[in-house]
């Protein structure tokens, strides 16, 4: 059968993703993970952050929903949609906020490698992703970067009964946005072990406990062609989580704290980041 | 000769329960699975299972690995649907144990048990010479056996069954 030629942008542009939001996966990092064939996924999550420094204080909260799609066993594909409740910056005792749709992202998962063995089960995976310009860039904070972005990683993991082991590498690819800022590109390492304390069975709650380290590489930000030297830096987060699920329902979440930070220049650093999801497959 | 109430009861409740129990199906099913790890993604073989037609309720085992899946009453599992069903819930199956219902036939040197219509049947294969004659007499007396045993897909002609054991009603 040969497929219409437009399938092949089409899937391409659904062979994305920016973010983890599948199963049991680290949820800050990124596993390998799809959802069976022709499975529903939904997703709701809030994620918020703080940085503060040089003067400022940065918050934002962000409502995200997602849906994920099993095209096949291996091949999955998410559109996530985040709406911004609040991103806030203060400085000098001014406080500027805003609020609405962030960018939208239409991400997809490719696992191309899977070993099923009684009780484990290991797999690789590779991303792809594209952030469209979708929130508004001319609002004071920006609700979205105002350029469309791209997105490659590569995941494995181990799982079993008892062990979970997750590692990944992330690049994010920047293009310029509104008012000639060109963000600086990104790299995402991420590392993680979770343990299941007590052995379970189907149909019965099951928690698992997560440790993650999520390593970053930011680029300098590009304005108008030259360097802004407060951007970019390398940071690393230690980050707790868990993942509890009982059938088709799960709830996870977990924190980011910094556990170093080197940041080019005055820039806030970050204090906190948090996220709390529930998900269902149907 | 005049039966006695207990003959009589026991004779009436054989002709009640027979029906169900000699019905050719297959009732039961125990699939080895691979890679189950993960109770929530356990769901999508829950999910994929319960479209396989006949399958009445399942029950996964985390620990075992295991999926032992129950025929609806009076339905067969349709046996050639699980393999792919495993497959689109992302694992992979290692062995498939059927209880099956069903009368031995006999083409030629093989044995056959056939536990539904024409096309369902499994080929009976690695039989002891013992049980082989066993086998050829439920065929020549077209009793009904029940025969629980491994199963092993074919990409063509019948899947094969390697009995562990085997019991006729009316021997």
């Amino acid at each position: 059968m040969r497929l219409p030629a437009f399938i092949i942008p089409v899937l391409a542009v659904i062979l994305c993703v920016f973010g983890p939001a599948y199963a049991h996966e680290p949820i800050f990092g990124l596993g390998p993970h799809t959802i069976f064939k022709g499975g529903l996924g939904v997703e709701i999550e809030i994620e918020g952050e703080r940085a503060s420094g040089a003067g400022e204080v940065e918050t934002e909260y962000v409502l995200q929903s997602e849906i994920i799609y099993g095209i096949t066993t291996d091949l999955a594909a998410t559109l996530a949609v985040p709406y911004v409740i609040e991103r806030a910056i203060e400085s000098g005792g001014v406080e500027r906020s805003a609020s609405g749709l962030g960018d939208v992202s239409l991400r997809g998962k490719y696992r191309f490698w899977r070993r099923d063995a009684p009780c484990v089960q290991d797999a690789a995976a590779f991303v792809l992703g594209v952030k469209f310009p979708t929130g508004d860039d001319d609002r004071t904070p920006r609700l979205g970067s105002g350029s469309t972005d791209f997105l490659f990683a590569l995941a494995a993991s181990r799982e079993s009964l008892k062990w979970y082991y997750f590692g990944d590498i992330r690049y994010r690819l920047n293009t310029k946005g509104g008012g000639g800022l060109e963000k600086g590109d990104r790299f995402f390492a991420d590392l993680a072990v979770g343990v299941r304390p007590t052995r379970t069975e189907y149909l019965k709650p099951d928690l698992v406990l997560i440790v993650e380290l999520n390593w970053e590489t930011l680029m300098e930000d590009e304005l108008n062609g030259s360097d802004v030297g407060d951007s970019g830096g390398n940071r690393l987060f230690l980050s707790p989580s868990f993942f509890f699920t009982y059938r088709n329902v799960a709830v996870k979440g977990g924190v980011q704290v910094p556990v170093y930070q080197d940041l080019n220049g005055e820039q806030p650093e970050a204090d906190y980041r948090f996220k709390l999801a529930v998900e269902g497959h149907f | 000769m005049r039966m006695n109430s207990i003959e009589t009861a026991f004779l009436a409740a054989l002709f009640v329960l027979a029906p169900a129990a000699l019905q050719a199906q297959i009732h039961t099913l125990t699939v080895s699975v691979d890679g189950l790890a993960c109770p929530f993604c356990a769901y999508g073989v829950e999910k994929k299972l319960k479209r396989v037609e006949g399958v009445e309720s399942m029950d996964i085992r985390m620990n075992e690995g295991t999926v032992t899946i129950s025929a609806r009453e009076g339905l067969s599992i349709d046996i050639k649907q699980v393999p792919r069903a495993i497959r689109d819930s992302g694992f992979s199956m290692r062995e498939i144990k059927a209880l099956a219902t069903g009368v031995v036939k006999r083409d030629g040197q093989g044995l056959f048990l056939q536990y539904g219509g024409a096309d369902d049947v499994f080929q009976l294969r690695e039989l002891s010479s013992a049980l082989r004659e066993r086998l050829l007499q439920y065929a020549e007396n077209g009793e009904t056996v029940e025969v629980e045993g491994i199963v092993e897909e074919r990409p063509e002609g019948p899947w094969t069954l390697r009995p562990e054991s085997v019991e006729g009603f009316f021997r």
